[in-house]
């Protein structure tokens, strides 16, 4: 079963991606913020982290920066799951490895797609 | 008609806007109260209330000022919201998160109109709070939002100036819902 990390501070966001993936066959761990989601990518082997930007501890684009820096995690798939909507975040992280940029609130269904999109250009590729 | 009445009320369309679009996307509908009209003496404060701090530049060598935005919700509300998960969503971090997401859409609103707005985290606040606040709700911007199952009231502080928003080309960000694969 491949394992899906969610980061984010709301509890309620997490749920609801928790829900959607868990319902297509994915295992899911929250972390609540960028340090203890980096915690969380010590103790588990992930196919995929989606990651907020706004958090307490560590934002999203740094996790993600930290991420690509380390070559345990560096080839994990990140999609990005925020409210912001500015093109030079988005550029930011582009620029910085992720795979896509979602903008909140995003129905169940075009973040499922888009998971699985981007499972398979990573398994193509 | 001269600048400052063409400017007047541009704020108000901003955050009644972001206000209806927000509640739009839980499937609540949302009917923005004239701010003209509203007392502030005698506005109801609603049960759950949070807080996001922000600070706003209204040119790019201004020195950004400070401000507050809170949205407080019914507690019947959430009965009829939106949630696309079997968990009903724990009430005081769904009011959190919608906090966080009317902010980015007043910033996201502001933004081609020469503003720029930072919001920083958002935190929940007692209703004692907000009513300790209620001598200076006539300096504030206090917005009221009519809804099947109750108020939604938002209260703006900060340091706006609605003579200064002017529009300079669009600006070059995304839409709520909208997915960027690279």
């Amino acid at each position: 079963m491949k394992k899906v990390l969610v980061v984010d501070d709301s509890e309620t966001i997490r749920q609801h991606v928790a829900e959607a993936l868990t319902r297509v066959g994915f295992q899911v761990i929250e972390a609540s913020d960028g340090a203890a989601g980096l915690q969380r990518t010590e103790q588990h082997e992930f196919s995929m982290i989606i990651l907020d930007v706004n958090m307490p501890l560590l934002n999203g684009l740094e996790m993600l920066e930290r991420l690509k820096q380390d070559p345990k995690t560096a080839s994990i798939p990140v999609l990005m799951l925020t409210t912001e909507a500015q093109r030079s975040m988005i550029d930011r992280a582009r620029q910085n490895g992720a795979k896509a940029w979602l903008i909140k609130p995003i129905k169940v269904e075009s973040l499922v797609s888009t998971v699985n999109k981007v499972l398979q250009q990573q398994g193509a590729s | 008609m001269g600048p400052s009445s063409v400017q007047r009320g541009l704020m108000d369309t901003i955050v009644q806007g972001a206000l209806v679009e927000l509640f739009q996307s839980c499937g609540v509908a949302v009917a923005p109260q004239p701010r003209g009209r509203l007392d502030a003496a005698q506005l109801k404060i609603p049960e759950i209330s949070a807080a996001i701090s922000f600070t706003l530049a209204q040119s790019i060598k201004a020195t950004p000022g400070a401000g507050r935005l809170t949205l407080s919700l019914p507690e019947a509300l959430f009965t009829i919201m939106k949630a696309e998960s079997t968990r009903r969503p724990q009430q005081l971090d769904w009011a959190r998160e919608l906090t966080n997401q009317l902010a980015a859409r007043i910033k996201h609103r502001l933004l081609p109109l020469g503003a720029t707005m930072h919001p920083l985290l958002p935190s929940l606040i007692t209703r004692d709070t907000l009513e300790a606040l209620r001598p200076r709700f006539p300096s504030m911007r206090i917005y009221l939002g009519r809804t099947l199952r109750g108020d939604v009231l938002v209260t703006l502080d900060g340091p706006i100036d609605e003579s200064r928003l002017v529009y300079s080309g669009p600006a070059d960000i995304g839409n709520a819902g909208d997915v960027i694969i690279f």
